[in-house]
């Protein structure tokens, strides 16, 4: 193929940016967006916020090992759809987060995530998420892809 | 497959209860039906462990890039190529996630489709710059990936000199200390710089950072070079019911050494009757009694957002927190939107003047002064443009009278206006 021909055949980029959150959202988020009350504490790992409306969410947080295989992909979306209401977030820090509707899904979820060897916990005063920057946590994950190794991290 | 690397130092990182990302490659390796991924996991796993062994990294950048952009892939090319062919190319795509990092299980899986038919089977959500990371992709496979995503909704973040993918936290979505509308906000200052992301032509990175209060949860006051954080103008409220209930719940002396003494300006003040007196203009809204007494306490009605510039991690100058440029703004309208907007490109236009190569913002504000930034991007000086809170009552009164004759003078005038 010539080179004019290769540039022909690709195709332009559509520059839509940062995507809509609010499609991905679990629909009591979005249903009282900006009218939460407040918030408790169940257990670790566990949050309950209440709005205005009287709408409760429960949310399950879960450490990961934060390089995912698809693998580990799709048990978290496995484990989501079964005994979640199909709606993730993650945590800056990495952390997975399953929202719910209802109190009574909050138990089979923990036992679910935990039997599979995803710790929950990370919310108020316990061990969160240990985190590295692909060239941080230097003598790990930069052998995996960062040159930078050991250099400090100027984000 | 060709034989099994031997791993011995990496299955180390497979002890303890936390889950292993070697035990993850390593499933990629064993369980997954594609060869070309058990390859490449199997090389990446060799190449690893001969990293552990030697104590070295053999990772070397370059140019890779996707058909009409300048950024947003990680180009890694092997140094030991030749000994761990299938991971010889190994570059990560920045992909920018939703706004606070919401995704429903059916489109994680359709990512994760994509990835597998391209890629390695690898990702992270998200790297510390706030995008989804696809690590491992070949040369080719890199515009392969991006199309089919790009088709679907997803567009590669900012990698280099250039704006990159913002982060907000999860703010007006499920809580209840969320001040501003930090979805709008990000998607707003981002979308407008979208070229700026993919085109890389500016001094050296921008950040842009969205926190809904103070408890600033996306920490960008120390890594934005623009971070705009929530917070209120008027009282706290302070619903007295609550704060007796929590009272009688936890004990006085729970309360007084939990909350009350941990005030850094001792604002607070438990009253005989177990209700709470706030001194609210002393308030410098460290979130603490927000945050032990939720059901209590919560920010006020008149909500904005402040504006700090040039927070970032070490580099020419050690780390900088970011100071405030904006003490207050509303942000309702679109009419406010577009100032923040046109602040934002304001900064960014000087900055791309006047920064040095490779120097962020908030190292050229302290090479050519706060002063000198602050008239290049038309800000008015303002006394309540703090660095820290005061915690010593000395001042320095040199200049005093002229500053005041001008401080009053202006506020004549814009009383006029």
């Amino acid at each position: 193929m010539s080179e004019q021909n290769a540039q022909a055949a690709n195709r332009p980029p559509i520059e839509t940016g940062c995507p809509d959150a609010f499609q991905y959202m679990h629909p009591v988020m979005r249903r009282n967006y900006g009218q939460w009350a407040y918030h408790e504490d169940p257990r670790p790992g566990v949050l309950k916020h209440v709005a205005h409306s009287g709408d409760a969410i429960w949310t399950i947080r879960a450490g990961t090992q934060r390089i995912l295989d698809v693998t580990t992909l799709n048990l978290l979306c496995d484990i989501g759809d079964e005994y979640a209401d199909g709606y993730v977030r993650f945590t800056i820090r990495s952390n997975i987060e399953y929202m719910v509707d209802k109190e009574s899904k909050v138990g089979p979820l923990i036992v679910e995530l935990e039997k599979n060897g995803f710790v929950v916990g990370g919310t108020k005063k316990f061990c969160g998420n240990d985190i590295s920057y692909t060239g941080l946590v230097a003598l790990r994950y930069s052998w995996n892809r960062c040159i930078r190794g050991c250099e400090s991290y100027d984000g | 497959m060709a034989d099994k690397h031997n791993t011995p130092m990496l299955d180390e990182l497979e002890h303890g209860p936390w889950p292993s990302f070697i035990s993850g490659i390593k499933r990629l390796r064993d369980q997954h039906p594609q060869e070309r991924i058990s390859n490449m996991a199997n090389s990446l796993l060799g190449q690893l462990e001969h990293s552990y062994e030697t104590r070295k990294g053999y990772w070397k950048g370059g140019t890779v890039s996707v058909f009409g952009y300048g950024s947003g892939i990680i180009p890694r090319f092997s140094e030991v190529g030749d000994a761990f062919p299938e991971s010889r190319e190994f570059h990560t795509l920045r992909v920018q996630p939703p706004a606070g990092n919401y995704y429903s299980t059916s489109m994680l899986r359709q990512l994760g489709e994509s990835w597998e038919k391209h890629g390695s089977g690898l990702q992270t959500f998200h790297g510390q710059t706030g995008n989804i990371m696809f690590i491992g992709s070949t040369t080719e496979n890199t515009q392969h990936f991006f199309d089919e995503i790009n088709e679907y909704g997803w567009d590669l973040g900012g990698a280099g000199p250039c704006v990159r993918t913002g982060m907000c936290c999860v703010g007006a979505a499920r809580c209840e200390q969320s001040n501003i509308d930090e979805i709008k906000i990000h998607r707003t200052l981002l979308n407008n710089f979208t070229d700026d992301v993919h085109r890389p032509a500016l001094p050296y990175k921008f950040k842009f950072k969205v926190s809904g209060c103070p408890n600033d949860c996306v920490n960008s006051i120390e890594r934005a070079d623009c971070a705009i954080i929530g917070t209120w103008r008027d009282d706290m409220k302070v619903d007295q019911e609550e704060v007796k209930d929590f009272v009688e719940k936890k004990g006085r002396k729970y309360v007084i050494d939990n909350v009350i003494t941990r005030c850094p300006t001792n604002c607070l003040s438990l009253k005989d009757d177990d209700t709470l007196e706030v001194d609210n203009r002393n308030c410098v809204k460290c979130m603490h009694c927000l945050n032990v007494m939720p059901k209590a306490l919560s920010p006020g009605d008149d909500k904005g957002a402040t504006i700090l510039m040039g927070g970032k991690r070490t580099l020419k100058v050690g780390d900088l927190m970011g100071t405030v440029v904006v003490p207050f703004m509303k942000l309702d309208t679109e009419e406010d939107y577009e100032k923040l907007t046109e602040l934002a490109e304001e900064t960014i236009d000087f900055w791309a003047e006047n920064g040095l190569e490779h120097e962020r913002c908030g190292e050229m504000i302290e090479r050519i002064g706060l002063v000198n930034f602050l008239d290049g991007i038309g800000l008015e000086v303002d006394p309540n443009m703090v660095a820290d809170p005061t915690t010593s009552s000395y001042v320095r009164m040199d200049g005093w009278d002229d500053e005041a004759e001008k401080w009053f003078k202006e506020k004549l005038q814009a009383a006029e206006a």
